[in-house]
């Protein structure tokens, strides 16, 4: 039935509508093309004078180079622990915060979300700052080890977190689904398990990938807190060594975009099955005992 | 997608009552007042239903039924007095510990679930095993019509579809007391209609204790043992829909409940009030009525009077309106409107313009001194 239904509509409109549609595309192609180019030139040179370097003829020195290096990964593992310490700690605090305030403060979702944008205000030259001065006497299992740097980072990423998970949670009608949870006898811990962290699951995934690039990047505060991770060793080698710092930013690259990837897989793969379960953020709480390591 | 609301109906229902043993239970809400700062919701709010009764809250926007209901459902906080579900105390505890079964104004259902998942949440919450929740959830689908739909998410279904989802979802947990937030007041009329019929049908079949708050007289009319009608945070009458509706004990409810037609006249002895050119309205004494021989407003419903075609008539037809089995008629005199209603077969044919007079032919629900 619904078949005979919706033949008729399909044939009425797509004559008028086809020169729009195509100028629609078009434009679409070169403006996706114009933009992808952009992106895509510099990475391509790059790639290529990683290759050659100053000399002439392909070499692979540059890279045989790094991976040889064994600071090289240190700092990369170091980067990456903290990443992931960074992602959990943000997911920790902002999906309570933000289900909270939707849920039973909606009048301060304006402030908060103000609050949330004060590292961009703030630089984060100063936080550390401050951070140094204020924390200095903390016991060296906080101050002295990366804790401290994945700390500061959960903060300086608010501004692109708290805001992507804030406006996922905005999508659901939270103080009903919770209500209606509650009603069928379920407790806050399943209601979030079952109902909320399904239904958020892009607004976590945002969470994720941008927290975890974030970490990766940073560097004024790492190197100003005297920590080696892999954006400051990259910084260290650029001064002295050209082709290697270029092959060096590639790889970081790759190493971006790798567990971006197979987070963002295995996160539609689920959503794909059937929503089911809190999602990829099991992904990452996996790792909750690095974190631990991160301590000692 | 075509709106099936009503080709079916609830199949499995009969059945339903015999397996699920559900009984109604009475429900108390005593003295309830609760305030949001200056605004009082709630102000000593006593209502009860008795067991397998079908409790309707009608007022308009504002006058605290959503806040009455959230009370009695635990998910609203009351400043005093107390919550007896089956003669137990249950005001202090939480929504999730009352055995209630909640459908709400907004849409409700989890939109990462099937309509089969909906409903086997709250078994699920119970520890019910995979194999016993889906039959059970079967069932019930199949008590509001869309055992077809079971497999789909809420996107993919209609507005009406969903809220009986959510009903059957919610009655799954079989609770002692079913509350309805304006579940239809999102839907289109023709929905609404059917959907109205289905409800009333399934709280029969189920008899379990009933809710059902609603701002539309005519969906509190046709649907209640008993209406509460609320205005302010107070209870203005709880009664049966025909004694609210002929004998409405406050001016507000004379408003509200139905149309009223308000006459000047005189009051002329305990049993009869008078207006000039249309005749004489039987009427019960109350506290408020004026004395014999005093001015009074005489609150009439359309039904109680008759149009007859009168070139000298004192009245201006301003509106003929045909419904089917009955004709409603507007007129007007000296800037006051007036409505009549009758049958279409003994209507006296008028048009708009044309000058009428008006016959008394029922009671007055209300005599109240002139203001
Ligand atoms: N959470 C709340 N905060 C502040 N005021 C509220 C809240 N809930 C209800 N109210 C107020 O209480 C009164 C009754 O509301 P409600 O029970 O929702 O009315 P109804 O359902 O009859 O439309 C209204 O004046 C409303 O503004
Ligand atoms: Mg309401």
């Amino acid at each position: 039935m619904a078949s005979i239904i919706g033949a008729p509509a399909k044939s009425s409109g797509v004559e008028g509508g086809s020169n729009v549609l195509r100028i629609g595309k078009i434009f679409r192609v070169v403006v996706l093309g114009v933009v992808g180019l952009y992106f895509i030139v510099p990475v391509i040179s790059s790639a290529r004078f990683s290759f050659t370097g100053s000399s002439k003829g392909i070499s692979l020195s540059a890279y045989s180079k790094l991976f040889s290096d064994p600071q090289f990964w240190t700092t990369l593992f170091l980067s990456v622990k903290i990443g992931i310490g960074t992602v959990i700690l943000s997911l920790v605090v902002i999906i309570p915060t933000t289900v909270w305030v939707h849920w039973k403060a909606p009048k301060i979702r304006r402030v908060m979300e103000a609050l949330s944008l004060l590292p961009l205000v703030i630089p984060s030259v100063v936080i550390t700052l401050g951070v140094i001065t204020s924390f200095g006497s903390l016991p060296n299992i906080i101050m002295g080890t990366p804790v401290i740097l994945a700390l500061e980072y959960v903060v300086l990423a608010l501004p692109y977190t708290y805001r992507t998970l804030d406006s996922a949670v905005q999508a659901l009608d939270i103080k009903t689904l919770v209500e209606a949870g509650q009603s069928l006898g379920a407790s806050l811990r399943k209601i979030l398990w079952w109902v909320l962290l399904p239904n958020l699951r892009s607004g976590v995934l945002g969470v994720v990938v941008l927290a975890f690039a974030f970490c990766l990047g940073e560097f004024a505060v790492a190197s100003l807190l005297s920590f080696t991770t892999f954006a400051v060793y990259l910084v260290q080698i650029g001064q002295t060594q050209a082709s290697e710092a270029i092959a060096f930013s590639l790889i970081a690259l790759v190493f971006t975009w790798i567990p971006l990837s197979i987070v963002t897989v295995v996160f539609s793969r689920r959503a794909g099955k059937r929503y089911r379960r809190g999602g990829g953020v099991l992904v990452a709480s996996q790792s909750i005992t690095e974190l631990t390591e991160l301590a000692e | 997608m075509m709106e099936m609301e009503s080709s079916k109906t609830m199949s499995g229902g009969m059945t339903l009552q015999n397996n699920n043993g559900m009984q109604g239970v009475a429900v108390r809400l005593s003295k309830v007042t609760r305030s949001f700062g200056d605004v009082r919701a709630l102000s000593d709010l006593d209502l009860e239903a008795s067991p397998g009764e079908f409790v309707v809250m009608l007022g308009p926007s504002g006058c605290g039924k959503t806040t009455a209901l959230r009370a009695l459902a635990g998910l609203e906080q009351i400043d005093s007095g107390a919550v007896y579900i089956g003669g137990k105390d249950v005001t202090r505890l939480p929504a999730s510990k009352r055995s209630i079964g909640m459908v709400f104004q907004s849409y409700s259902l989890f939109p990462n679930m099937t309509a089969s998942a909906n409903v086997e949440f709250g078994l699920k919450v119970r520890g019910v095993s995979g194999a016993e929740r889906r039959r059970r959830a079967y069932e019930m689908l199949e008590m509001v019509g869309l055992s077809e739909q079971a497999n789909r998410y809420p996107h993919q279904m209609s507005g009406g579809q969903q809220q009986r989802v959510a009903l059957a979802r919610a009655l799954a947990i079989k609770p002692e007391v079913l509350l309805l937030d304006e579940p239809l007041s999102a839907l289109d009329a023709k929905v609404r209609a059917n959907l109205r019929e289905q409800i009333k049908q399934l709280q029969r079949e189920v008899g379990i204790t009933t809710f059902f708050v609603t701002h539309d007289q005519e969906e509190a009319l046709s649907l209640a043992d008993r209406i509460a009608v609320m205005s302010n945070g107070n209870l203005e009458q709880f009664d049966t829909p025909t004694q609210v509706y002929s004998s409405p004990l406050t001016d507000f409810v004379a408003n509200f409940v139905g149309t009223v037609n308000v006459f000047i006249g005189t009051v002329l002895d305990d049993q009869i009030a008078v207006v000039p050119n249309v005749g004489n309205f039987p009427y019960v004494r109350g506290s408020g009525t004026p004395g014999f021989g005093s001015e009074a407003e005489i609150l009439v419903r359309p039904e109680a009077i008759t149009v007859r075609g009168d070139h000298d008539g004192d009245y201006l037809v301003s509106d003929v309106t045909f419904l089917g089995s009955n004709v409603r008629t507007r007129v007007e005199k000296g800037g006051v409107t007036f409505t009549v209603v009758q049958g279409s077969a003994d209507v006296d044919i008028v048009t708009p313009g044309s000058r009428v007079s008006l016959d008394a032919k029922g009671t007055a629900i209300l005599v109240r001194p002139k203001r």
